[in-house]
């Protein structure tokens, strides 16, 4: 990566995207530098399915790379929010799109949903035992966690992201938490001695 | 949705998670979970919670394939200065190279027939030519001195005399062009039966012509055009020369060869309902972005030879054998190279006759191979009206693996010959 680049703003290096050399590329691979790990963090906690995570990681950096180039993301203020909520409905239309997945998407719309518990784990499998209770949450609510816990995201920005207000998402936050931690309590009792 | 509000103890639990609480309130909320043993139970697993989610997402990494396959495209896409020419350079550079190729196989064909007429005139002795010469002369003589057509009748034979500058008037057909270059020189033509046979003079004489008429088994006729006046004129076997039932015609010092510019035709057309086999991908299939447009020469009777360039959208399918996840994309691909076109005249219906086209040349992607199957309509004068279909085979590289992608689909078209 072209050292000079890192210093310059997100919206700075989107327009140079349409330089006639190679700062192009350049500019490109900074931003992509500075956001993949915590996209690919999120398409692979939110999807948890290596078949769409590929498609839709290429295809997001590759639409803002060419929508950069053809100048249409001049206008954009926030780009780190535009990134994310693009994402976001990257992720919500191919679960949409994919029949398998249905089942999953009813249980995003209905967030009520209660979790079965699981089974005992021990200390060694603390990683585990979150990551399977993270599977267990309703995908509304797992999805700002990722947003919120995973890629360290402001309520506003989350906010943003999915359309809803700043409160709803502080409270579904710490709901999701707390699920989270019901579902990890029920399998070994004592979380703390598991970390 | 449920609606859900946060109680005291989670709402004192979330400001100690955030971290936004002030030293003095952080004080009361430290004093109030040291007499709440459940509420700092609560607090802490919140915490250890907070502690795996850390450890769990610092173990997620981007695979560097994902990476790799971005930036591979991203280049494709960069707008570097002259990028557009570099990619019409590669893709005019491969045709010409496919040209080239094709120019020594076409020079061959030319030259072994040239050849086989040489080795035949060769072959003929002295006194086979003086022979001839004789009959010429002896025999029945057609002269500019002719004012019609004219009927001899000699043994059990009959033969007609042609005034050749009547003929010169009318010319028929133009499928080979023979020029004076040498004098005494004799071509037979037999080898093309039913050919009809177009003769050039190059440099007007004395009116002096003749056209001699042999009547032995080995019927020749032959013309000595040294003295011709017309610069040109047409000979059409079996019809001009007469009912001589005759398999050769020696024109005495003429050479044969090949028509200079044998029939053009310009040809258009485009793709429609176009399908890749796994993938379709008709939505790329408009009129101005899928066209071909070719340029061809009818080098050998039902057979021509030329260049083509047009533009198609072709599906490009990437697969991750780690993990068989499928990345697509369907750029339009422009492409240039050469093209045979083979007429199956003999199989004319109602002026309607099966073409087979192929192509062979270059693309912005890479190598590209089209094979076209057509009816073709030639009932309106230099117009023809085609339909069939089209299968296309495009090879690309992806990150040093070669790939294809192949497809078939329907052809509309018209072309113009002159």
């Amino acid at each position: 990566m072209n050292a000079n680049f890192e210093n310059i703003s997100d919206e700075e290096l989107i327009k140079l995207f349409k330089e006639k050399s190679n700062a192009s590329i350049q500019a490109f691979e900074t931003l992509y530098s500075r956001y993949s790990p915590s996209l690919y963090l999120y398409f692979y906690k939110f999807l948890k399915d290596s078949f769409f995570i590929k498609d839709l990681y290429q295809d997001l950096f590759l639409k803002i790379y060419e929508l950069g180039v053809e100048g249409k993301l001049d206008n954009i203020d926030n780009f780190k929010g535009y990134l994310y909520r693009m994402a976001h409905n990257l992720a919500l239309n191919k679960l949409k799109n994919d029949e398998k997945q249905r089942n999953y998407i009813n249980s995003y719309k209905d967030s009520s949903e209660e979790t079965d518990s699981i089974s005992e784990s021990n200390r060694e499998d603390t990683i585990k035992n979150l990551q399977d209770a993270l599977e267990q949450l309703p995908p509304q609510l797992k999805e700002i966690l990722i947003l919120r816990e995973y890629n360290h995201l402001s309520y506003l920005e989350i906010a943003k992201i999915t359309d809803e207000t700043m409160e709803n998402v502080k409270i579904r936050i710490f709901r999701a938490k707390k699920k989270l931690k019901q579902i990890m309590t029920n399998k070994s009792k004592k979380i703390r001695k598991m970390v | 949705m449920e609606i859900y509000e946060l109680n005291e103890d989670e709402k004192l639990i979330l400001e100690l998670l955030e971290g936004n609480l002030d030293e003095e309130s952080r004080q009361v909320a430290f004093q109030k979970l040291a007499y709440n043993p459940n509420l700092q139970e609560d607090f802490l697993d919140y915490i250890s919670i907070n502690k795996a989610i850390d450890v769990d997402a610092s173990q997620v990494t981007v695979p560097i394939e994902y990476t790799n396959k971005i930036f591979a495209k991203a280049e494709t896409m960069q707008p570097l200065p002259g990028k557009f020419l570099e990619s019409l350079k590669h893709t005019v550079m491969t045709g010409i190279f496919a040209l080239l190729m094709l120019l020594p196989l076409f020079l061959g064909f030319n030259n072994g027939k040239q050849n086989s007429q040489s080795d035949y005139k060769h072959s003929k002795s002295p006194q086979q030519i003086s022979s001839l010469n004789n009959i010429s002369t002896n025999q029945n003589k057609i002269t500019n001195n002719f004012e019609n057509d004219e009927q001899k009748k000699i043994g059990n034979k009959e033969y007609s005399r042609k005034n050749l500058n009547s003929i010169t008037q009318k010319p028929i057909l133009k499928n080979l062009t023979a020029k004076p270059i040498v004098a005494n020189q004799v071509v037979n033509l037999n080898s093309l039966p039913n050919t009809p046979i177009f003769v050039e003079r190059v440099i007007p004489q004395t009116v002096n012509t003749e056209l001699s008429i042999n009547n032995n088994p080995q019927d020749i006729a032959f013309a000595n055009m040294d003295n011709l006046q017309q610069e040109s004129f047409q000979i059409k076997r079996n019809q001009e020369i007469g009912n001589i039932n005759s398999n050769k015609f020696d024109l005495q010092n003429f050479k044969v060869s090949k028509r200079d510019l044998p029939p053009v035709l310009i040809q258009y057309h485009i793709n429609s309902a176009i399908t890749n086999p796994v993938k379709n991908i008709q939505k790329n299939s408009s009129i101005f972005g899928n066209y071909c447009v070719s340029v061809f020469l009818e080098t050998f009777p039902n057979i021509s030879f030329g260049a083509e360039f047009g533009n198609e959208p072709f599906s490009q399918i990437y697969l991750n054998s780690a993990n068989s996840t499928e990345y697509t994309q369907t750029p339009n691909v422009t492409y240039f190279g050469v093209a045979a076109r083979y007429d199956a005249n003999q199989w004319k219906i109602l002026n309607i006759h099966p073409v087979a086209q192929l192509f062979a040349g270059g693309s912005s992607l890479g190598p590209l191979t089209r094979l076209n199957m057509q009816l073709e309509y030639n009932g309106i004068k230099y117009l023809g009206i085609y339909c069939g279909i089209e299968g296309g085979f495009l090879l690309y590289s992806d990150q040093g693996k070669w790939l294809s992608s192949k497809k078939v689909g329907a052809i509309f078209g018209a072309n113009f010959k002159f």
